[in-house]
């Protein structure tokens, strides 16, 4: 079935997450996050079964399951420790350099050379940067649960975006987020306020930047689509435009949402006319 | 001395020019002429077929010494072809070839000796999804001739099987056998 190494990385990340959280409770959102992703990805990559897995990675992609790690100890510091503003953003400037450099930097070999590839890099860079902090500030006024609702959106159709552009397992690798991220949704309900959202946006976004990243640059994944989903947890703050009842607002921000992510879906099937998996 | 001489000469002097002179004699791949044509079952029902459309490389052949034979091959990622546009897109992204990161694939013969009827058994190591693995195979010459212009040519033909899993190319694997078969078929031109 085509769908095996997919479904098993879901159900194990989404497993691994759950466990997470019922030892640590909703401050373990990151671990949960981060653990369940690592693994997962390590069950679509097939790393359970005959092939051993590659250290260093020898796909570019296969960055992120480390990247998911790192992303997970600095969620942790985020949530965890009293760190000073300038320090935040200094630590999420090198795990955004870290995203770009290794899931970009073999294009530096064989496609473009390293002053071509940074001046390429600066933009997407800076994009993940404001995302981040736009997010951040977004978790600091959502209860817990609204704020996973929108990121588990934005995972899952980032997935389906993946998959319809030319890559299975990017598609998957997407799909292995989404089924952790709702399982922190669950596991965050009535959990509210900044700290645990804030460790759980830290993974979140370098797990969705890595995506999209390999997506657009090593598949077909069209910059407008990549860009769509990117900015699409940014729809969330429409419902500052209007007062309206608590469940009016969070409805909006669920309908916001998913228009930007169903535009990308629709770019994504426009790219690819009547293709099913390319021909697989 | 006569015009027949002179030209009889002349003609001599540019046979000699075209023709291997040593035993050992190499030759430049010809990519126009050569061809890499795989193998692989698709949903473990029928064979899919594709090809490599751009090989270069060099090769020296040697029937008196096979140990001074050489084979390096070099091909590019990017010119796979199944005859459909859109699942070449795919085979090429990163769930397979990845491209971008691995625009080549490379065989470079480490080691030859002879084998049977004027067959050179070829050790060497084959680059591909960026790991290199250990390969020996068979390379049997298919024929030599002159091209249009006169040059020298010599024609070589090997197939043998790789498993994708030895290259770390486990995407796909339900959807794709883990066996790949692959004929490459090269023309050379004489150096």
């Amino acid at each position: 079935m085509p769908w095996t190494p997919g479904l098993i990385g879901m159900g194990l990340a989404a497993l691994v997450a759950t466990l997470v959280l019922w030892i640590g409770g909703c401050r373990g959102a990151p671990l949960a996050l981060g653990f369940g992703y690592a693994l997962g990805h390590a069950a679509v990559r097939g790393w359970f079964g005959a092939v051993r897995m590659p250290v260093p990675p020898i796909d570019a992609i296969d960055w992120l399951a480390w990247l998911a790690l790192a992303a997970t100890l600095w969620g942790l510091i985020e949530l965890c420790g009293s760190i000073s503003r300038s320090a935040r953003w200094l630590g999420r400037l090198v795990l955004t350099v870290a995203v770009l450099g290794l899931l970009l930097g073999p294009l530096a070999r064989n496609v473009w050379p390293w002053p071509i590839l940074t001046v390429r890099l600066i933009g997407p860079g800076a994009g993940v940067l404001v995302v981040w902090g736009l997010l951040d500030a977004l978790g600091e006024r959502l209860a817990g649960g609204s704020l996973t609702t929108v990121l588990a959106l934005v995972a899952g159709g980032s997935s389906v975006v993946l998959v319809l552009t030319g890559s299975l397992v990017l598609g998957e690798l997407a799909g292995v987020l989404t089924a952790a991220v709702v399982v922190s949704r669950f596991g965050s309900i009535g959990d509210s306020g900044p700290p645990s959202t804030r460790g759980l946006v830290a993974v979140v976004v370098v797990m969705l930047a890595g995506l999209l990243l390999a997506g657009r640059f090593y598949s077909e994944t069209p910059t407008s689509a990549a860009v769509l989903l990117a900015v699409a947890p940014l729809a969330a703050w429409i419902d500052r435009l209007c007062r309206l009842p608590a469940w009016t607002r969070a409805l909006v921000r669920v309908l916001a949402v998913s228009l930007l992510v169903g535009l990308a879906i629709a770019i994504a099937l426009a790219a690819v006319p009547g293709a099913e998996l390319g021909g697989i | 001395m006569n015009l027949p001489t002179i030209l009889g000469a002349a003609l001599f002097t540019a046979t000699l020019a075209t023709t291997p002179a040593s035993a050992a004699e190499t030759f430049t791949v010809d990519p126009v002429h050569s061809t890499v044509v795989f193998r692989i079952k698709h949903l473990d029902v029928s064979y899919a077929y594709g090809r490599f459309n751009d090989v270069a490389g060099t090769f020296t052949l040697d029937r008196a010494d096979p140990a001074k034979a050489r084979f390096d091959f070099t091909v590019k990622t990017d010119s796979l072809d199944t005859g459909n546009a859109k699942r070449d897109q795919h085979v090429k992204g990163p769930d397979l070839f990845n491209a971008q990161q691995f625009p080549t694939i490379t065989f470079q013969s480490t080691k030859v000796a002879a084998a049977r009827e004027g067959a050179y058994q070829v050790t060497g190591n084959l680059t591909m999804h960026g790991v290199t693995k250990p390969l020996t195979v068979q390379i049997e010459p298919t024929g030599t001739g002159k091209g249009m212009q006169g040059v020298s040519l010599a024609g070589i033909e090997t197939t043998f099987t790789i498993r994708r899993a030895d290259f770390q190319m486990t995407g796909l694997s339900p959807l794709l056998g883990d066996e790949v078969r692959l004929t490459v078929s090269v023309e050379g031109n004489y150096k």
